[in-house]
C-alpha cells in the first residue's frame, strides 16, 4: 500500500506515531519514496512498533552502536534522512535519535518560505501601487486580448497556491521545532525588572547604552570583565540587546565570551552550560545569533576559556565578518552609486537632491564604517593567534 | 582522513576519551582526570571537533533517556586511534633510544 503524506519533515513527531499507527493495524513500513512523499506499507499480522525519523548530511548511515544494543534498526535510509525501527514497543528504548539536525534543517526552509512570502507581498505591493498612481493621474488600465493571459492566469494560481502552501509549512515548522526543542525557552537571564529605576537613582545599579558591540566582540568581552573587577556585575542586557545593567558588588573575575552564530545550535547550548558557562544574553532571532557567555573563576585559577585554541576563535570572527560583509557590502555600493548618480544629474541644487545626496553620503558612510570595524576585530584577533603561535 | 594523522593533541584526547559513549561535558571531565589537569578544554573547542569527527564519520551521536547528546567512536574512529598510539609509540621508543632523557 501506498500513502501519500505532504509536509511529514515538517511534522516529525505525528510522522512518527502515524507509522507506528500503521503498524498496530497490520502495516509495516518498508519504504520512502522521498521526492514524491509517499510511503510505502506491506501487509502483515499487526504489531507494536516505535519508529523514529532521523535526519544526517553524512551518508552512509550509521547506526550507533548503543542504539542497535537498544533494538533500534535502520528500516529505511533514503538521502539524509533514516528511519529507525524498534520492534517491541513494550519495552520503549531509552535511547534515540538526535533532533536537533531536524530543526536546522527545518528551520532553513522556514527562512526560505519567508523570505518568499516578503517578497510577494512586497511586489504585489510594488504593482498595485503603480495601479494605483496610473489610475490618480487620470490613466486606464486596458486588458489587452491574448492568449497569452492563460499563462498569467496559471502563474496567479500557482503563486497563490505556493503561498497558502508556504503560510501553511511555517506555521507547521514552528510548531513541530517548539516541540523538538522541548520548548526550551530563550534562557537568558530573567532576574526581576521591578525597582529597576529605584536602584539607579540610588546608585547600586547602573545602566549604560552600548551599541553596535557584536561588531567588535573581542573589545566587548574586554569591557565586560573590567565591568565586572571593578565591582560592578552584569545584571541584564535589555531585549534588543543594546542596554547593559550592572549592579553593584565585590569585584570579581568572570570570563566573558560573546559568541556568533549563523544558525543558533541548542545543543550546543547544553554543552556550555553543563560547563559551568551561564548565558547572559541571546538575540532573539534564529540567524545571525549572538550569544554572551559567562563564568566566573577563583583568584588563582586560570581564565575560563570557550575555545582552548585561539585559531578557533578568530575563525569564528572571520565568519561573522564575511556574513556582516555580504549583508553590508552590496548596500554600500548601492548607496555609493545612487549618491554618484544624484551628483551626476544634478542641474541646479534643489534641497530635494542635496537632501538625498546627503542621506546616501550618510548611509554609505554609516555601512563602511560598521564593515571596518568588523575587520578591524578580525585582524586584532588574527595578531594574537600569531602572537600565541610565535 | 589525512588531517587526522598525526592527530592535535585535543583531537587525540576527544577520541580517546570516547573509549566508552560520553556526553560533551563528560568528555571535557575525562580528559582533564586522565591528563591530571593539564589539559582544560573549551566548551566551544570539544563542539566544533565532535562536529568536525562526526561529518568525517569517526565518530556517530545519539541521545540518551534525558535527551542528551552522546557521542560514539566508529569503527573507522577505532582504527584511527590504534594507528595513531602506534605512531606515538614509536615517538616515544625513539626518544627513549637515542635522547635517553635529562635525569642523568
Amino acid at each position: 500500500m501506498k500513502k501519500f503524506r505532504p509536509y511529514w519533515s515538517y511534522d516529525i513527531q505525528k510522522t512518527e506515531s502515524w507509522l507506528g499507527e500503521m503498524a498496530e493495524k497490520g502495516w509495516h513500513f518498508t519504504g520512502l519514496k522521498r521526492k514524491r512523499r509517499v510511503f510505502t506499507f506491506e501487509k502483515g499480522e499487526p504489531a507494536k512498533k516505535t519508529y523514529q525519523i532521523g535526519y544526517e548530511k553524512i551518508r552512509p548511515h550509521r547506526l550507533p552502536k548503543t542504539l542497535a544494543k537498544d533494538g533500534w534498526k535502520i528500516k529505511v535510509s533514503t538521502g539524509r534522512w533514516s528511519v529507525l525501527e524498534h520492534g517491541n514497543a513494550e519495552q520503549t528504548p531509552a535511547s534515540s535519535v538526535v533532533r536537533d539536525p531536524i530543526v536546522r534543517r527545518n528551520r532553513i526552509h522556514y527562512y526560505g518560505y519567508l523570505a518568499f512570502l516578503i517578497y510577494i507581498i512586497f511586489s504585489t505591493a510594488n504593482f498595485l501601487f503603480l495601479t494605483h498612481i496610473v489610475l490618480d493621474a487620470g490613466g486606464e488600465v486596458t486588458r489587452e486580448p491574448s492568449p497569452f493571459w492563460a499563462i498569467t492566469y496559471t502563474g496567479w494560481a500557482l503563486g497563490a497556491a505556493f503561498i497558502v502552501s508556504s503560510v501553511y509549512a511555517i506555521f507547521k515548522i514552528k510548531k513541530t521545532n517548539a516541540l523538538l526543542l522541548n520548548n526550551s525557552g530563550s534562557g537568558a537571564v530573567s532576574l526581576s525588572e521591578q525597582n529597576e529605576k529605584k536602584r539607579i537613582r540610588s546608585g547600586d545599579l547602573k545602566a549604560q547604552f552600548k551599541f553596535g558591540w557584536f561588531y567588535k566582540p573581542d573589545k566587548t568581552e574586554q569591557w565586560l570583565e573590567n565591568q565586572e573587577a571593578s565591582g560592578w556585575h552584569l545584571y541584564r542586557v535589555n531585549r534588543l540587546g543594546n542596554r547593559f545593567y550592572f549592579s553593584k558588588g565585590k569585584p570579581r573575575q568572570v570570563s566573558f565570551k560573546a559568541d556568533y552564530q549563523n544558525l543558533s545550535k541548542e545543543t550546543y547550548e547544553d554543552m556550555h552550560n553543563d560547563a559551568g558557562w551561564e548565558k547572559v544574553y541571546a538575540s532573539r532571532s534564529a540567524m545571525m545569533k549572538w550569544t554572551i557567555w559567562r563564568k566566573e573563576y577563583g583568584l588563582a585559577e586560570q581564565k575560563p576559556e570557550l575555545f582552548s585554541d585561539l585559531t578557533e576563535q578568530a575563525g569564528a570572527v572571520r565568519k561573522m565578518a564575511l556574513t556582516y560583509t555580504a549583508m553590508f557590502l552590496p548596500m554600500v555600493l548601492m548607496y555609493f552609486f545612487f549618491g554618484l548618480q544624484n551628483i551626476l544629474w544634478i542641474d541646479q541644487a534643489h534641497w530635494t537632491q542635496v537632501f538625498q545626496i546627503t542621506t546616501f553620503a550618510l548611509a554609505a558612510i554609516v555601512f563602511s564604517g560598521l564593515l571596518i570595524t568588523v575587520w578591524r576585530s578580525y585582524y586584532r584577533m588574527r595578531r594574537k593567534v600569531n602572537r600565541a603561535n610565535v | 582522513m589525512k588531517k587526522y594523522v598525526p592527530m592535535t593533541e585535543t583531537a587525540f584526547y576527544i577520541l580517546l576519551a570516547l573509549s566508552e559513549p560520553r556526553h560533551g561535558y563528560g568528555i571535557i571531565k575525562h580528559v582533564e582526570n586522565i591528563s591530571g589537569g593539564r589539559i582544560v578544554l573549551g566548551s566551544g573547542t570539544v563542539y566544533g571537533t565532535l562536529t568536525k569527527m562526526q561529518k568525517d564519520g569517526i565518530i556517530v551521536v545519539f541521545a540518551d533517556e534525558h535527551r542528551k547528546k552522546v557521542y560514539e567512536v566508529t569503527e573507522t574512529g577505532r582504527v584511527l586511534l590504534t594507528e595513531e598510539t602506534k605512531r606515538i609509540a614509536e615517538l616515544h621508543r625513539n626518544a627513549e633510544r637515542y635522547w635517553g632523557g635529562e635525569t642523568e
